[in-house]
């Protein structure tokens, strides 16, 4: 398998649960682990260019003409629309003033299972708690309407918002769907430009919509499909594995970063990088694949083999009601 | 790690899984993988080796057992309370998942614990399944939600595969507990080894044991039950004085029908564990007949009709007796059955006292073939009587119509009617 790695500091015995600042194989295996934790944005999406464009374009309208907009970004499960939006949101915070012109609500399906608690979000997140005291309000839009116009900067304009709603079809389920109605009517008229953004995992879910609601939407769509070819899958295995070009130890992470190149190369690695491919194209998957390779780094062990990659795959791939019927 | 070989003594025979348990933990501070799914069979030390494991790597951990926290508000509770360890006047109040992970990500902040993984062990995760939905996908996520190093530990019985629905959601990271092999049991009952007895003697009583039940049972507890159980009788020879511990073919003659007995009856307790014991201590003692729950009677072919006759009559009401026993069905208008409901049902009741002639009317139209109503019968209606089978009320001096009662129990007129093949069920007012 070609160059051996230097270990830079002396053989230790993997014993020892002392933190080692300076073991590159430790430090190795911390940032191969945060690569493949759940919530680390990867650092290119490809093949979602164009829609990433369209986003972009979208949201900064509203910014800095104040333009309402609403959208749905459609997609099958870990087809990379969350990350589509942080990224994009990244881009755009790096415009100046862009956090002060526009303010951001992120609202998720799963945990706001209520229009009551989702407006405490809304108001919790706008940071208008005090504003709001102890009011009482005669309905959700009176509401809304309120924490809205508290927004307004002193000249009668008042600042654009972005509404994220994660797992939107969730929200079509409560109640009247207030919320949405509210949202995408506010949209539609002209008081306060705002931004709705919906991820959703359902292509029905235009169907769940009230007629109400699906007439003040503004029926814009992003598919965002898994169209990876097996090529780009392997570009995207190669960047999980990559070590960052900021790396302490130059020369081990050129090494290390060659000999995931040769590793990748190898047929056997390529058959199990298919088969996988062939199963499931998410990039989740390729994740669970490699977390057994990567907790397994050691001093005793301080490359990725292609066996522990073959023993990895068999055990992901293990019909687990055979396993249990032995 | 030096840590974990102590473990090789409370947790044996588990080395490959407390190893992959440990890779994916891995230092305190780093990454851990954001759900992991453990599943095997009962008794397959799945919940022991996740506890000892966390236990000994002074991690900041939660367990919830899902069938104590059965709502989703206990639930929620339950974690922040233990992991904050406050006392009892400022606990927590949650009641849905926003709350949940906005005061997590505070006793996160508070407690400095951003730097360490923090491990939630939900044992008994199927039960998640039927709280509200938005539970299992959450804590699936719980890493994305709450953007801190957190890692959600399931532990169930069953296979990954059930726990999908809906739209799906994030995929855990499936870890498998094997059962335990032969030797791998017998490893694990020789620690159960009473401490006035050699390690070996009893490792040979569970060798014993094992013989007889693997092909039939391999679940631990069960096994631990039984060896525990039936170690007495083993070793009651010994005490006696009658062999010593070498004698091994004696012991085993001794024990072998009580385990061929014990193998009928494995899991299903029908008796208590008690009263097993007591049952082999008297069966030593005295050479008397086997347990009543499944003994046979044997009685002439005539007395088994009586004694079903018998049971009908007490058992059914005396209007019934038309429509079960006329031999000419004619489509007379049939009267209105109560709903089942509303009758009584004459079992619980208990059995009602008979004539005689009632007796052998539902005789002779049960039995088959023509009967002569000679001495014999009657003789042994009263032998029925004599061994309590049946019992005499009105006492003694009414010679002209006596009345009887049945004092047996429905599955004991079962199985003596299955030795005559007679559906007794069919005939009987309760069951229509």
């Amino acid at each position: 398998m070609g160059k051996k790695i230097k270990v830079k500091s002396p053989a230790k015995p993997s014993k020892e649960l002392k933190v080692i600042d300076d073991n590159p194989t430790f430090m190795v295996q911390n940032i191969l682990r945060t690569k493949l934790a759940q919530f680390t944005l990867p650092d290119d999406l490809t093949g979602l260019e164009k829609e990433k464009s369209k986003l972009y374009d979208l949201i900064n309208r509203t910014a800095s003409t104040g333009e309402s907009n609403s959208v749905l970004v459609i997609g099958p499960r870990g087809a990379g629309k969350s990350s589509l939006i942080r990224k994009v949101l990244s881009e755009l915070r790096q415009q100046k003033n862009f956090s002060k012109n526009l303010l951001q609500v992120h609202l998720n399906g799963l945990l706001q299972t209520d229009d009551r608690i989702a407006l405490k979000e809304i108001t919790r997140q706008l940071q208008l708690e005090n504003t709001v005291g102890d009011r009482v309000f005669g309905s959700f839009s009176e509401n809304l309407q309120f924490l809205l116009d508290a927004l307004k900067a002193g000249d009668q304009k008042s600042k654009p918002v972005l509404f994220v709603l994660d797992e939107f079809d969730l929200f079509a389920h409560h109640r009247n769907q207030t919320l949405l109605y509210n949202l995408f009517d506010i949209s539609q008229s002209a008081q306060t430009p705002i931004c709705v953004i919906g991820l959703t995992c359902r292509l029905d879910v235009i169907e769940l919509l009230e007629k109400r609601v699906k007439s003040r939407f503004s029926h814009r769509q992003i598919h965002v499909f898994n169209n990876l070819t097996f090529q780009d899958y392997c570009k995207v295995c190669r960047n999980l594995l990559y070590l960052p070009t900021d790396f302490k130890h130059e020369s081990y992470s050129q090494i290390w970063n060659s000999h995931i190149d040769e590793l990748l190369e190898e047929s056997v690695v390529q058959d199990v990088l298919k088969r996988q491919y062939h199963l499931n194209k998410d990039v989740r998957g390729l994740q669970n694949l490699l977390i057994d390779p990567v907790c397994k780094l050691s001093e005793l062990n301080p490359t990725l083999t292609t066996s522990g990659i073959v023993d990895s795959f068999k055990q992901i791939t293990t019909d687990c009601k055979a396993a249990v019927l032995h | 790690m030096e840590d974990w070989r102590v473990l090789e003594d409370t947790v044996p025979c588990r080395e490959k899984e407390i190893e992959n348990i440990l890779a994916l933990m891995g230092q305190k501070d780093q990454m851990t993988p954001a759900s992991v799914f453990i599943y095997g069979h009962t008794a397959t030390g799945k919940s022991h080796v996740v506890n000892s494991l966390l236990k000994i790597s002074q991690v900041p951990y939660v367990l919830v057992n899902c069938v104590e926290c059965y709502s989703s508000r206990f639930l929620y509770e339950h974690i922040l309370n233990n992991l904050s360890h406050t006392n009892h006047t400022e606990q927590y109040r949650c009641d849905n998942m926003n709350d949940f992970i906005r005061s997590f990500q505070q006793i996160i902040e508070e407690k400095n614990y951003k730097d360490h993984t923090v491990y939630i062990v939900l044992d008994k995760a199927e039960r998640l399944r039927e709280m509200e939905a938005n539970i299992l996908p959450s804590f699936l996520r719980i890493q994305e939600l709450t953007q801190c190093n957190v890692c959600v530990m399931f532990i169930s019985e069953i296979v990954w595969d059930k726990f999908r629905s809906g739209t799906g959601s994030c995929e855990p990271y499936i870890l498998q507990f094997p059962d335990y092999s032969k030797d791998d049991l017998m490893k694990i009952m020789s620690l159960d080894c009473p401490t006035d007895y050699d390690v070996d003697f009893y490792s040979n009583f569970t060798n014993l044991v094992l013989s007889v039940f693997h092909l039939v049972c391999r679940d631990l507890k069960e096994l631990r039950h039984l060896t525990m159980l039936n170690f007495d009788k083993y070793i009651e020879p010994i005490q006696k004085g009658e062999a010593t511990m070498n004698d091994s073919r004696k012991l085993w003659r001794n024990i072998e029908p009580h385990l061929r007995k014990a193998l009928q009856t494995v899991y299903l307790r029908e008796v208590s564990s008690a009263q097993w014991e007591k049952l082999q201590m008297e069966m030593s003692s005295t050479e008397s007949t086997a347990m009543l729950s499944r003994s046979h009677v044997e009685l002439p072919f005539y007395s088994k009709y009586l004694l079903i006759a018998a049971y009908i009559a007490s058992y059914n009401p005396v209007k019934s007796d038309r429509r079960f026993f006329k031999k000419v069905s004619k489509m007379t208008r049939r009267a209105a059955l109560m709903k089942k409901k509303e009758r009584a049902s004459n079992h619980l009741l208990g059995p009602k006292p008979f004539p005689l002639d009632r007796l052998l009317a539902i005789f002779y139209s049960i039995v088959e073939g023509r009967v002569a109503p000679t001495a014999n019968i009657f003789s042994q209606i009263t032998s029925l009587v004599s061994i309590h089978l049946l019992g005499q009320t009105a006492g003694d001096d009414q010679i002209e119509m006596p009345k009887y009662k049945c004092l047996i129990s429905l599955d004991f007129i079962r199985s003596v009617s299955r030795t005559v093949n007679f559906d007794v069920l069919s005939h009987l007012y309760d069951f229509m």
